[in-house]
């Protein structure tokens, strides 16, 4: 069994019968990422990593330690399952990394407003093709309806976010703070390299998926 | 001047004029001390009637006043002149010409029109005083011009727009030293006792006027403290944002800097905050046991003052710790791994081409929920069913045997139950059969049953076997005999 000061695991029944590891295994098989600012999972991890490891292994799953400081599980074959995030969730994402290296946001603890990711959203993407994207629609458009469907989908993709641990949202405040594994968003465009050939290495990794224009709009 | 006024505002006894003579009140400032009984008392009633007001209460009685404050670029600069003039000279008051010579040099700095000037500066002195930001000392009326001082309000936006005075550990120290000397004084005459003057003037009076001003001091420093904080920040946004990498060395001696400011003054605060709650703690058994009940509100209100500036320490340091974090965790996470910002600006242009050359999406693991199987069981769940108990009319109406009340076969059993000392409900039941329907019959057979154990009482049931009734029912036997009275 594992001591409290100095947790460390001889053997994979060890991990097993450790009270953390329920709710640790499941928040990972069910996409959770799991950083330092929890801190005792994040030590549970650590520590168990490389017994971890083989036993996911079984599940043909790969534990990942991101290199900001977070663990989260990628399913490469059928056992587990394993599914992409929506096409809302991953442009809400991006801008929050993007956001996440502002200075602007250190003086409010990290807080991103909910109304400052979506203007960055519209002045990025521009109110067109933001629309076509969070609110597509096969008739007519009015500014009012698309201003609701944006606003849904992005509360929406802000929600499937905190699930997963990217994100932590403060209710009172309407915003959100990023947690470090926002910086999987920036993967693709971590170095110089065209950002084509960063994808085909992701892909191979099993870290993500590409797709064409007509299956973008998918919550 | 004089206290004439002061006494005048002081003695309104309307709750509504309150804060209006709050900003009014310029011998509440700290420059004039009051020294008659007169205004000394008059200060404690306006204390006291200040300190029982309540958030509603404030909040209605000020928007009763219906005061609103609009101050433009030059009213602004012009108020921090007429507070500066004041500062450096030793008149309290100014008279027109002066202002004018005040509002002159505005005029210069926002480079208006000097044509305007004067008729500019007659509209900026009416608006200060509609405003009640400056106050006409004196009772000339419009026969000459006046002479005109800042109010308590004007005084304090002009502070505030100097130099913010923030909190260090020698301005903390000396001010604290006062503190502590005061209350020292304090605790002496509360030793020594007297009659209710010298309470009021030597205990309650000191605790509320000097300490507590003393107290206010090293609030309004902490106040000053926050928007020097804030500015550090903003500072340190600003050199990250300009100079990114670059910024790193001057924004960690900042945070540095700053952390050690303020864990000293922390350090400081709580060591002198301990001295006084016991130097406090004193007063006031002397106070309870003389039986000064304004003394130890006099002590309680200082007390709170000493938690909030003890507060605000505590609150700082930790709001200030969770900052210098968060900007080391940016440096460490965002900064080194982004020294010359190529992915942010990679990011933004990706984001920016959203769906080109290619849309992707982010993989997470995701297993199916558990499928929870029931155990196969022979057993059926019972479901109680509640329904509303009728009377036994009703259920006999419902039945359709109308035509055989309870009441009428009642009065038969009861007088065969008295006769013979007994009944059987077999017997009654098959009595029935022949004049009513095989419905009628088994719809009354549970009412009577129900009825003849009121009735009478139920003998032991010897014989448990089953009687056909008609067809298609059976029943046990049920014999009920008299009750003895």
């Amino acid at each position: 069994m594992h001591n409290d000061n100095e947790r460390t695991y001889n053997s994979l029944d060890q991990v097993i019968l450790d009270p953390l590891f329920p709710g640790i295994d499941h928040r990972l098989r069910t996409g959770g990422h799991i950083d330092m600012d929890d801190i005792r999972s994040y030590e549970f991890l650590l520590q168990a990593e490389p017994l971890l490891q083989v036993f996911y292994e079984g599940y043909d799953c790969r534990l990942v330690n991101g290199q900001e400081g977070y663990f989260y599980l990628l399913s490469e074959g059928d056992l587990l399952g394993r599914r992409r995030l929506s096409g809302a969730e991953m442009l809400v994402g991006q801008v929050l990394a993007l956001l996440r290296m502002d200075p602007a946001y250190l003086k409010k603890a990290g807080q991103i407003p909910i109304e400052q990711i979506l203007s960055h959203l519209e002045m990025l993407l521009g109110r067109q093709k933001l629309a076509e994207v969070l609110a597509p629609r096969t008739r007519g458009r009015d500014a009012e309806t698309d201003n609701r469907k944006i606003r849904e989908a992005v509360d929406k993709a802000i929600n499937g976010l905190a699930r997963l641990g990217f994100i932590l949202i403060d209710r009172a405040s309407e915003s959100v703070i990023p947690a470090r594994s926002i910086a999987r968003f920036t993967e693709p465009v971590r170095d110089a390299r065209e950002m084509s050939a960063a994808l085909e290495e992701l892909i191979k990794l099993g870290e993500v998926e590409l797709d064409d224009e007509e299956q973008q709009n998918e919550n | 001047m004089g206290a004439a006024p002061r006494e005048f505002a002081l003695n309104l006894p309307d709750g509504a004029r309150i804060c209006a003579e709050l900003y009014q009140f310029v011998g509440f400032d700290s420059r004039v001390s009051p020294r008659s009984s007169l205004q000394f008392k008059s200060l404690h009633r306006f204390i006291d009637t200040v300190k029982h007001l309540s958030v509603a209460d404030s909040i209605a009685k000020t928007w009763s006043l219906d005061f609103t404050l609009q101050l433009d670029r030059e009213d602004a600069a012009f108020l921090a002149g007429i507070h500066t003039w004041l500062a450096i000279n030793p008149d309290p008051t100014l008279d027109e010409e002066q202002l004018r010579n005040i509002y002159r040099i505005v005029s210069e700095v926002a480079n208006s029109d000097p044509s305007s000037s004067a008729q500019r500066a007659t509209n900026a002195i009416a608006r200060l005083r509609e405003q009640r930001l400056m106050v006409r000392t004196d009772t000339a009326g419009i026969i000459r011009g006046g002479e005109y001082s800042l109010s308590r309000m004007g005084s304090a936006i002009a502070e505030w727009f100097g130099e913010q005075e923030g909190l260090t550990r020698k301005s903390l120290e000396i001010i604290m030293t006062q503190i502590r000397a005061g209350l020292g004084q304090i605790r002496v005459a509360a030793e020594a006792g007297g009659d209710d003057d010298h309470w009021e003037s030597q205990v309650s009076g000191p605790l509320k006027l000097t300490v507590a001003q003393l107290i206010e001091g090293i609030e309004r420093r902490q106040q000053g403290m926050d928007v020097q904080q804030e500015q550090i920040r903003e500072r340190i946004e600003a050199m990250l944002e300009e100079n990114w990498f670059e910024a790193v060395v001057s924004c960690e001696t900042l945070l540095v800097t700053t952390s050690e400011a303020l864990q000293e003054l922390h350090k400081v605060l709580m060591h002198e905050i301990e001295g006084m709650s016991s130097l406090l703690s004193e007063i006031e058994d002397l106070c309870e046991k003389n039986s000064r009940v304004e003394s130890v509100e006099a002590v309680d209100h200082v007390r709170r003052q000493i938690e909030r500036i003890g507060a605000w320490g505590e609150n700082r340091f930790a709001t200030w710790s969770e900052y210098y974090q968060n900007v080391h965790e940016f440096i460490r996470s965002v900064i080194s791994v982004d020294p010359d910002r190529a992915v942010r600006t990679r990011l933004r242009d990706a984001i920016k081409a959203y769906g080109r050359p290619v849309f992707w999406f982010l993989n997470v693991a995701d297993q199916p929920p558990y499928l929870h199987l029931r155990t196969d069981s022979d057993i059926r769940p019972s479901q109680t069913v509640e329904r509303e108990l009728k009377p036994e009319e009703d259920v006999l109406e419902d039945a359709g045997i109308i035509n055989l009340p309870l009441e009428r076969i009642g009065e038969e059993i009861s007088e065969k139950l008295r006769n013979s000392g007994q009944v059987e409900l077999l017997d009654i039941l098959s009595g029935l059969l022949p004049h009513h329907t095989f419905h009628e019959v088994y719809m009354l057979a549970g009412e009577l049953a129900e009825w003849l154990i009121r009735l009478g009482v139920p003998l032991p049931l010897h014989d448990e076997s089953w009687y056909p009734l008609g067809k298609g029912i059976e029943i046990q036997k049920l014999t009920v005999r008299q009750r003895k009275s």
